[in-house]
């Protein structure tokens, strides 16, 4: 399979372990813009909010902004409400803004909503400011924003619903349009006519429900609630609640139902008469899968996310596995007319780029600004970042450090669907009346193939090797192993050297000495114009091996070759073949120097 | 069951005398690229045969990718060599493997299967 990991973490050691994914609440702080920039607001410690961005599809991360909050203040304040950093991302094409809307401690008692525009072609000036939305007892804030405007929803002291629709193109804020209930937990999602969908857990009842509203901003006003699902009592909570539309306009809503004692059971309901009525769908946990319960709060949760796409929708969860290790999931909710719903089979997330042992406690999907939906018929170009470790501290001031990774969901989770790419074949038996036939299908050179071995060989190859065997000079070889546990970027995120000796042809210099210029008593950088070709017997295939490392870089098996007092780089390896033999193998000999180190420079996979 | 298979470059006219081939190896090949090799068919009989080799076995689609041939020319997903006598070895019979373009990269088996044809009275 063709080796297409090159996805690098976000963040290695973030001591605020609600920095990315919030417990109990929704942050919709990872944005993907059309070009395939990558966006994404995270919590490094207590307060210290960094904003990061990508331009080349996650390979390599800026640290853009290491200001969008300094103080101690945001939304994890002890004996306030304190499920973690709500960050939500709005950028807008249109005005090239930049917002950033979070939950902030106003200091006294209670949090406000601020509002950061940033200039999305000047991230490096000064934001302007403003506390939008003062006194919301939680700091639970959800936005969202289509081409006209943006959507600020938040439950008000009175546990009303409060909705403040924010200009992109100024700092304005519209006074709240209030829907009088007692609501809990809440999720909105908008489209381009001004209709923004509200669910929400209602209190208000002798049985808690989990109900639907919709509000639309060019009257603007409220339409009357639906009730999705009558919970039966007061015990019942509804957690971590979702909703999204897909391109169909089906609204779809995702939630974790909690009864108050041990259970908690994952739910989803699917409206296709914009939210009239309601078909609610359980999900039934994996055998062997258990309730995860977050480690600081001992809370049962789900740390449900749902996407919508064209054609459907990505729901995500986290669950403990076999082993009681916490795993985040996705399902796919597929359709092709808007109206049959398929629920896709269970696939975990991260496999390649954490350890088995990793708890993998949620994830935030890159989503596409404003009202933009992903095509979710290959699921594997969606990206998400997720969060690796649990932390300790109710406040996140944690000691126990948490990192942040992304990828690609086609890295592990839903990989490519060429049936080149994963599979066997079966091993037949034989009988008198047949002949078994052996056979082994090759590919392209992304494998790591040895060709010898695998029977590419004929008269030919034994030409070369006999020439090779004869002319060849004799050279020492050392092979270093990343290691994946390892976290730095150097020569010590490899293990010992193996030692090889082998035959090969080596060029001769292919650089001048330097001339010392007399008038200006500089003289060239020579030693590492020092690039040369070997050519390496058929039989010797350099292997390589491409791997993530615990420090979140991209590390790959480093061959050196000595020779004449220096060291090589063998890289760019080709091999080459005449009539369908394997002849010999042609690589790049770069000298090792300052600014060559092959131990931490930066190499694509592509780079054989 | 009256034959027995024998390697393709055997050059020797007599079942009895010929050594039996046990199977055949076509390792390294690319998709879309062909990897050809033979085998003969000697009648273990006491009559006159047609035999008849198909591909088949667990794996539908390297079945799909096999042909034969006699000729090298012209290619079939089955061919019959016809008229083997007693102790007669058949002429060479190609058999040549060319995996698709999304083939698995793998590797794996089939199994050429022959039948016995009997040509009836008359020949």
């Amino acid at each position: 399979m063709v080796n297409t990991r090159r996805d690098t973490p976000l963040l290695i050691n973030s001591y605020n372990s609600r920095g990315l994914i919030i417990n109990n609440a929704s942050s919709n702080n990872c944005v993907r813009l059309p070009d395939g920039t990558l966006y994404a607001v995270i919590g490094v410690r207590w307060g210290d909010i960094h904003l990061y961005s990508s331009s080349d599809d996650g390979f390599s991360w800026s640290l853009v902004r290491d200001d969008v909050e300094t103080s101690a203040n945001v939304r994890e304040v002890a004996g306030l409400f304190n499920d973690g950093l709500e960050a939500h991302l709005v950028i807008d094409e249109t005005f090239r803004i930049l917002d950033i809307f979070m939950g902030v401690f106003d200091g006294v008692s209670q949090y406000d909503i601020d509002r950061s525009r940033y200039d999305l072609d000047d991230l490096t000036a000064a934001p302007t400011s403003s506390a939008i939305i003062t006194n919301i007892s939680e700091g639970d804030v959800d936005v969202v924003h289509n081409h006209e405007e943006i959507f600020a929803t938040v439950i008000t002291g009175a546990a009303d619903i409060a909705v403040y629709r924010c200009s992109p193109a100024s700092t304005s804020v519209s006074s709240a349009t209030t829907h009088a209930t007692t609501a809990g937990r809440f999720n909105t999602v908008c489209d381009e006519n001004g209709n923004l969908d509200i669910v929400f857990e209602d209190d208000s009842g002798a049985t808690y429900t989990v109900d639907h509203i919709r509000y639309n901003s060019k009257t603007p006003s409220f339409g009357s609630e639906t009730t999705i699902v009558d919970m039966g009592d007061t015990s019942h909570e509804a957690k971590d609640m979702q909703i999204a539309r897909d391109g169909y306009g089906t609204l779809c809503v995702f939630y974790a139902e909690d009864d108050g004692s041990s259970a908690l059971t994952l739910k989803y309901a699917i409206s296709t008469d914009s939210g009239s009525t309601w078909s609610v769908t359980s999900l039934t946990r994996t055998s062997g899968h258990s309730i995860y319960n977050d480690s600081i709060t001992s809370d049962r949760t789900g740390r449900c996310k749902l996407l919508g796409g064209r054609e459907g929708f990505l729901l995500s969860y986290v669950e403990d596995d076999s082993s009681n290790v916490p795993k985040t999931y996705v399902r796919k909710l597929a359709t092709s007319d808007g109206t049959t719903y398929t629920l896709g089979s269970e696939q975990e997330i991260a496999k390649n780029n954490t350890q088995t042992t990793d708890s993998i406690v949620g994830l935030s999907f890159f989503k596409p600004t404003d009202t933009k939906l992903m095509d979710l018929s290959d699921p594997g170009l969606v990206r998400a970042a997720y969060c690796i470790g649990e932390g300790n501290s109710t406040v996140f001031n944690d000691t126990v450090p948490v990192s942040f990774g992304q990828e690609l969901l086609e890295d592990s989770t839903y990989p490519s669907a060429l049936a080149s790419d994963a599979g066997s074949y079966q091993i037949d038996t034989t009988d008198s009346k047949s002949l078994i036939v052996n056979v082994e299908v090759i590919a392209g050179p992304n494998i790591d193939q040895d060709w010898y071995k695998s029977g590419l060989t004929g008269s030919t190859t034994q030409k070369y090797l006999r020439a090779i065997n004869r002319a060849g000079t004799s050279l020492r070889l050392l092979r270093y192993q990343p290691v994946s546990t390892n976290e730095m970027n150097d020569r010590s995120a490899y293990g010992a050297p193996e030692e090889f000796s082998v035959l090969c042809l080596f060029d001769p210099l292919a650089y001048s000495f330097p001339t010392p210029s007399l008038s200006t008593s500089n003289q060239q950088d020579f030693v590492e114009q020092d690039t040369r070709k070997i050519y390496l017997p058929p039989n010797f295939p350099l292997q390589r091996t491409f791997l993530v490392n615990a420090g979140g870089y991209l590390k790959r098996t480093v061959w050196l070759a000595e020779f004449g007092n220096n060291l090589y780089e063998l890289s760019q390896v080709v091999p080459r073949f005449f009539n369908g033999q394997i002849c010999y193998y042609e690589a790049n000999a770069y000298v090792v120097g300052p600014s060559r180190d092959p131990f931490s420079r930066t190499i694509l996979p592509s780079e054989t | 069951m009256s034959f027995k298979f024998i390697a393709g470059d055997n050059t020797i006219l007599t079942t009895a005398d010929a050594p039996t081939t046990s199977g055949l190896f076509m390792n390294g090949v690319f998709p879309l690229h062909s990897k050809v090799d033979s085998f003969q068919i000697g009648n273990t009989g006491s009559s006159q045969k047609d035999y008849q080799a198909i591909a088949s076995g667990l794996n539908a689609e390297i079945n799909n990718d096999v042909d034969f041939s006699t000729d090298r020319v012209s290619w079939t997903s089955s061919t019959t060599v016809s008229g083997i006598k007693a102790n007669e070895v058949s002429p060479t019979i190609f058999v040549r493997y060319t995996p698709a373009a999304n083939s698995i990269v793998a590797s794996g088996t089939f199994l050429i299967h022959v039948d016995e044809v009997d040509p009836g009275i008359g020949f």
